[in-house]
């Protein structure tokens, strides 16, 4: 799987959201961190074809995604879990994870196995008669994942994942992400624990640029005394800030 | 497990198909039962509940079409592989599935009653039930334009009154009919005219996004105006209802001492037919007979022009009479009227001098018409009600005590009597 971001611009209406941003994706995990605004949900977007490049190019194995045809050819590809992903209450959480396997293209004779995979991974097997609006805030986000994951997508997209869970879930979450294996996983987070405990690789992003584009070790090795923060990568992720918003 | 299964499974609308199912059933069932044994009376009553099912179903359209939207999947949708109008019309077929299938069930529930008999008349049947499934489709395309261009909150209620508002206040434009008489019959062209226009309707609703994508979201909207416009027009320049050609020497005809025929489709009223025409072979030679009475629209309509407009012609038709709703009191009735009509002398009353017709005349002749119809259904309580004035009310419980006089003989003396003394006296012609 290759994924290529190429002088990507993206926006909405008059503003422009990301600028200019080169990045090449590979498998493994690699986390998007950056404050509010800095276009992290903009770049996922785009990975998962919902927003078409206003301007450079996004290459997805041998797709130029130019437009919704384009994007469709690899959607297939593609596991996208919104922030705020939305679901019906009644439905259950095996249809709903069956749901995205349709919606992905998965073929009808392979949604059994397909969904039975998905739900083990996040470790709801047992729910899967029970009705989405009747799962606890974490059990969602699992299923969330379910959703994102089933069908074994090459590119796996999650959108502030970790939002709302306890500290448990929290552990359980990056346990079921590390088990995703060769698939390129794209997450935006804001917690740097969850960075360190997981992911391979970091992109700093502000104001729709990559400010630091390397391994955990790397961005670890810029975290400088004096600045705010817990930990070093706390502490590197404060550095990598402009001038401006380093001091709290 | 298939796609179309799995949103039948998950429509937000799945909880009304029992319900619906029960509804129409029951509508069929405990509205009347006279369209046992009679194919199109069979379509035309198992189509009604589509009137039911259409108000609902706009409703339940409008719910399900925005569901997406109030559910928030939207961008989930937006990054599917599946094809958004391929979404779009497994959300349509199962909303479909949820409101058809309860009528077609009520429409095979009828159909299994009334096939024991297996009376003439099948493909008339089916021309009923193109009727209510248009009414269904209709329902649903305009349901599913009000869920999706006017979001979740109002649209429900907007679609289920706007489909009353068509069906009620367009009502000429005959979305659902009471009855399947037997002169007349769906038309095919207007109705597969019909049919096809909602279905691409409901193919354009494939392309209404629910939000985001504004020029196409116009796009469509652009589309549907036009094809809505020419439903309309279709509707309104076409019925869907029109007279049937008159079965000519396939109707059936009872002989007596006056010839009377109806429709093929109404075989089943044959016993009591006969029993009637037993008893006009029983009336007093005072009452004269028509030679030939017929069930409405046997012989084809005549018209003719006066001053440009053209009116229709009865003077020369035999009497007719109407099969109402399967009721012997609706044919005994006119079939009475004909005759007493004959026997005092007048076909149209318009010709009368009304000037020389005095009340207590018109009193007893009114006797006499209660009488006869009392007397040709075998007696009872007419399953009618009118309102009448309290004369004319009058009038007619007195007809109706002669005819309970277990005596035919003092009935037939009474009406004799009525008639030596009234004839002549009773709608004497203008001057």
């Amino acid at each position: 799987m290759s994924v290529v971001l190429d002088a990507l611009s993206q926006g909405y209406g008059t503003s422009t959201v990301i600028d200019s941003l080169s990045v090449a994706l590979r498998p493994g995990i690699t986390a998007l961190l950056g404050p509010n605004g800095a276009g992290k949900t903009t770049l996922l977007r785009t990975l998962a074809t919902v927003m078409p490049p206003r301007n450079g190019r996004i290459r997805i194995d041998d797709v130029e995604i130019s437009g919704e045809r384009s994007a469709r050819r690899v959607r297939d590809r593609i596991g996208y879990l919104p922030q705020e992903f939305g679901f019906d209450p009644k439905m259950t959480v095996a249809d709903f994870v069956t749901y995205a396997a349709w919606m992905r293209g998965v073929p009808a004779t392979q949604w059994r196995r397909s969904v039975g995979e998905a739900l083990e991974m996040v470790d709801l097997t047992d729910r899967r008669r029970a009705k989405m609006g009747s799962l606890s805030g974490g059990m969602r986000r699992r299923a969330g994942i379910a959703w994102a994951v089933v069908g074994r997508p090459r590119l796996v997209l999650l959108d502030e994942p970790t939002v709302g869970l306890d500290p448990r879930q929290r552990l359980q979450f990056r346990k079921i992400i590390s088990g995703l294996g060769e698939t390129v996983v794209v997450l935006s987070t804001h917690l740097i624990d969850d960075v360190a405990a997981v992911c391979d690789r970091v992109i700093v992003m502000h104001a729709g640029a990559a400010r630091f584009d390397g391994t955990v070790a790397e961005m670890e090795a810029l975290g400088r005394d004096g600045l705010p923060g817990h930990s070093r990568l706390e502490r590197a992720y404060m550095h990598l800030l402009p001038e401006g918003e380093q001091q709290l | 497990m298939s796609g179309l299964w799995l949103h039948i499974r998950n429509s937000p609308i799945r909880w009304a198909f029992p319900v619906l199912v029960v509804l129409d059933v029951a509508v069929l069932f405990l509205r009347n039962r006279y369209w046992i044994g009679d194919w199109p009376e069979t379509g035309a009553a198992a189509q009604v509940p589509a009137y039911l099912l259409g108000t609902v179903g706009a409703g339940a359209a409008a719910w399900a079409a925005s569901a997406s939207t109030r559910q928030g999947v939207e961008e989930q949708l937006r990054a599917a592989r599946v094809h958004p109008a391929r979404v779009e019309a497994y959300r349509i077929a199962a909303t479909l599935f949820v409101l058809l299938v309860p009528y077609l069930i009520g429409q095979a529930v009828a159909f299994a009653v009334t096939a024991r008999t297996f009376p003439p008349g099948l493909h008339l049947w089916l021309g009923y039930v193109a009727l209510g499934l248009f009414a269904i489709l209709l329902a649903v395309a305009l349901g599913w334009a009000c869920g999706r261009l006017l979001g979740p909150v109002f649209s429900a209620f907007t679609a289920a009154l706007g489909f009353l508002f068509l069906t009620v206040g367009l009502g000429r434009f005959e979305f659902i009919v009471v009855s399947g008489r037997p002169e007349v019959a769906v038309d095919p062209m207007p109705m597969a005219l019909r049919l096809g226009l909602v279905v691409a309707l409901l193919l354009i609703m494939l392309w209404l996004p629910g939000s985001g994508a504004p020029r196409q979201r116009r796009r469509s909207v652009a589309a549907l105006l036009p094809v809505a416009l020419s439903l309309l027009l279709v509707m309104g320049a076409t019925a869907a209802v029109a007279d049937r050609e008159p079965p000519g020497d396939d109707a059936i005809c009872l002989d007596g001492s006056m010839r009377l025929c109806i429709w093929p489709e109404h075989e089943k009223y044959l016993p009591q037919l006969r029993e009637i025409n037993a008893r006009i072979d029983e009336l007093p030679d005072s009452f004269i007979r028509p030679p030939l009475i017929i069930e409405a629209g046997l012989h084809k309509k005549q018209f003719i022009v006066i001053n440009g407009k053209e009116y229709l012609n009865y003077a020369d038709d035999p009497p007719f009479f109407y099969v109402l709703e399967g009721s012997p009191w609706s044919y005994a009735g006119d079939i009475g009227s004909a005759i007493t009509s004959k026997t005092f002398g007048f076909q149209d009353l318009r010709a009368c001098d009304w000037m020389k017709i005095i009340e207590p005349d018109q009193a007893r002749l009114a006797a006499i018409s209660k009488w006869m119809e009392t007397y040709l259904v075998g007696g009872g309580r007419p399953d009618y009600h009118t309102s009448a004035s309290q004369e004319s009310q009058q009038a007619w419980a007195k007809g109706r005590a002669v005819a309970a006089d277990p005596s035919r003989a003092n009935q037939f003396r009474w009406a004799e009597g009525e008639v030596s003394d009234l004839r002549g006296r009773y709608c004497q012609p203008r001057n």
